[in-house]
């Protein structure tokens, strides 16, 4: 523990290096941004279309569900993450072999890199926020426990996304090719984690599938706490949900990182 | 005409040949192009398993426009390839290697990288249309197969068209990157659905100014028989295919309009 402390502030320097890349790219960030805006417009119409003017389906106000969705992609583009393609181009240019050779294990140091590049978004929600309420629609929490369970599952659901980009980026050890797996998983992300369509909504063999993989933790469980669908034991059991997914993947990239070390090939050079 | 012909399919197949050498990348951007084409419809799938229709459009009439569009999308990708490459080449100088060429330049912008994901996008295109057509009937006539052919390459000439004019403003502004996201983020979004969904202004905005509505919703309109919602006059819908001529036609003389302007930035 001692050791992790006193290597505590240069973990906080790569954070911070690494969001001062992120603003170097800003103009590429706004562009995501519109993206995402415009995903989120064209949901609240086609859905606005769909329930043709009925308050509620399956107990679902239209309100609630816009805002849902509209914060569903906001926070997949937060949760987005940049270590995946990190690894990849580290073992294509063979720069690994210093990475490796550094004090702090390469796990730690993408963990850190990522945090800080996450930390670099955050003052764009000051643009993103109003914007999203604008073309799309955005309600307070159902109550307080809501907002402060929310804020617990989506810190949880960040861990998710970040492992799953590790796990991706560690299969280029095998692979040295990812840029399609990486683009591969971000659509089938968004669909699973019921950013589209929220899982209440899907037909029941779909959702049975959807609720045995990862995904849903990163919109679907989250955004089920804040609009007040899941309460109470159901809240919890979705925070458990979460959890277990963040030990399953944790242990897995572990055992994909030790073999990934006996397997490493230095290339360039 | 027919010199150039030759050597455009020659130059496709050299760069199909080079992309043949990574075969597992081949094959991941070939599930890429599908993939993606198919997250956008599974959620039109879902929506329409929970709702009876989408402003009077069913699900079959929903995956025949969205095939329609799939269909013209991979098919401009396939035959004029990453136009959007235009501005990576101006700003590396790279557009100079073809200038000094006899083949039009243009031509080696086209030919520059195959497009490998448009594979999926195409193939994917023609899956989701058949599956469409078994169900929603439509009357194949000569002239409807006719017009569904002619409408495909229209669709693909006007996708090109916008790309194209997109490329050229390079010349004069050196970083287009933000228009090409937003165009392409229009037509991969909007070109899906049937437009009155989006309200009369929007409607015309895709109309006349990022001409969306050509590309699929006025030819299905016209092939499931529904022009009589349409909010412009059906004849427009039933030219559709020579709007994609007519637009890639002005946008080809921009582009040889613009090319002199170009200066190596390239060090």
């Amino acid at each position: 523990m001692t050791e992790v402390a006193a290597r505590l502030p240069g973990l906080v320097k790569l954070a911070g290096l690494s969001a001062q890349v992120h603003y170097a790219y800003r103009v590429n960030l706004l562009l995501q941004l519109v993206g995402i805006l415009v995903q989120i417009y064209l949901l609240k119409v086609v859905w606005t279309t769909v329930y043709a003017g009925r308050a509620e389906v399956d107990g679902v106000a239209l309100p609630v569900l816009i805002s849902y969705l509209t914060l569903a992609n906001l926070q997949l583009w937060l949760l987005e993450t940049e270590v995946g393609r990190v690894i990849h181009e580290k073992v294509r240019e063979g720069t690994i072999a210093l990475d490796l050779a550094r004090p702090v294990g390469l796990i730690g140091q993408l963990v850190w890199r990522q945090i800080g590049l996450t930390a670099a978004l955050v003052p764009f929600l000051a643009v993103a926020l109003p914007a999203a309420l604008v073309v799309g629609g955005l309600q307070l929490p159902a109550s307080p426990e809501a907002g402060a369970l929310y804020a617990v599952s989506l810190a949880l659901g960040y861990g998710v996304s970040v492992l799953i980009a590790i796990l991706l980026g560690l299969v280029v050890f095998w692979t040295f090719e990812s840029h399609g797996v990486f683009a591969i998983y971000q659509f089938v992300n968004r669909f699973f984690a019921g950013a589209l369509v929220p899982l209440w909504f899907f037909p029941d063999q779909l959702r049975s599938v959807a609720e045995l993989l990862p995904f849903q933790t990163q919109a679907y469980l989250p955004l089920s706490i804040y609009v007040g669908r899941a309460t109470g034991t159901d809240a919890l059991r979705g925070i458990a949900v979460q959890a277990f997914w963040i030990l399953a993947l944790y242990l897995l990239t572990a055992a994909l990182w030790r073999k990934a070390m006996r397997h490493v090939v230095v290339q360039g050079g | 005409m027919t010199q150039t012909a030759s050597l455009y399919f020659a130059l496709v197949r050299a760069g199909l040949r080079s992309q043949l050498q990574y075969r597992a990348n081949f094959v991941i951007w070939i599930v890429m192009g599908v993939v993606f084409q198919a997250t956008g419809f599974v959620f039109l799938w879902v929506v329409l398993s929970r709702f009876p229709s989408l402003a009077g459009w069913s699900l079959g009439e929903i995956a025949f426009l969205y095939g329609l569009r799939m269909l013209a999308h991979g098919l401009n990708i396939l035959a004029f390839g990453y136009l959007h490459r235009i501005e990576w080449l101006v700003q590396r100088g790279e557009l100079d290697r073809f200038l000094v060429r006899p083949v039009p330049a243009l031509l080696h912008v086209i030919v520059d990288r195959f497009p490998v994901g448009a594979i999926g996008d195409f193939g994917g295109g023609v899956v989701l249309f058949l599956a469409a057509n078994a169900l929603v009937g439509v009357a194949w006539t000569a002239p409807a197969l006719l017009y569904l052919v002619l409408a495909i390459v229209g669709g693909a000439l006007i996708e090109a068209a916008v790309k194209l004019v997109i490329g050229t403003l390079c010349f004069r502004f050196l970083s287009t990157r933000a228009l090409v996201f937003f165009a392409d983020d229009v037509f991969n979004n909007f070109g899906n659905y049937p437009l009155p969904i989006f309200g009369p202004a929007v409607q015309l905005l895709l109309t006349f100014v990022l001409p969306v509505a050509f590309i699929a919703y006025f030819p299905a309109s016209v092939l499931l028989g529904r022009t009589a919602e349409l909010s412009v006059s059906p004849v427009l819908a039933y030219a559709a295919p020579l709007g994609g001529v007519v637009a890639f036609g002005l946008a080809y003389l921009f582009w040889r309009h613009e090319l002199p302007r170009y200066q190596s930035t390239g060090s």
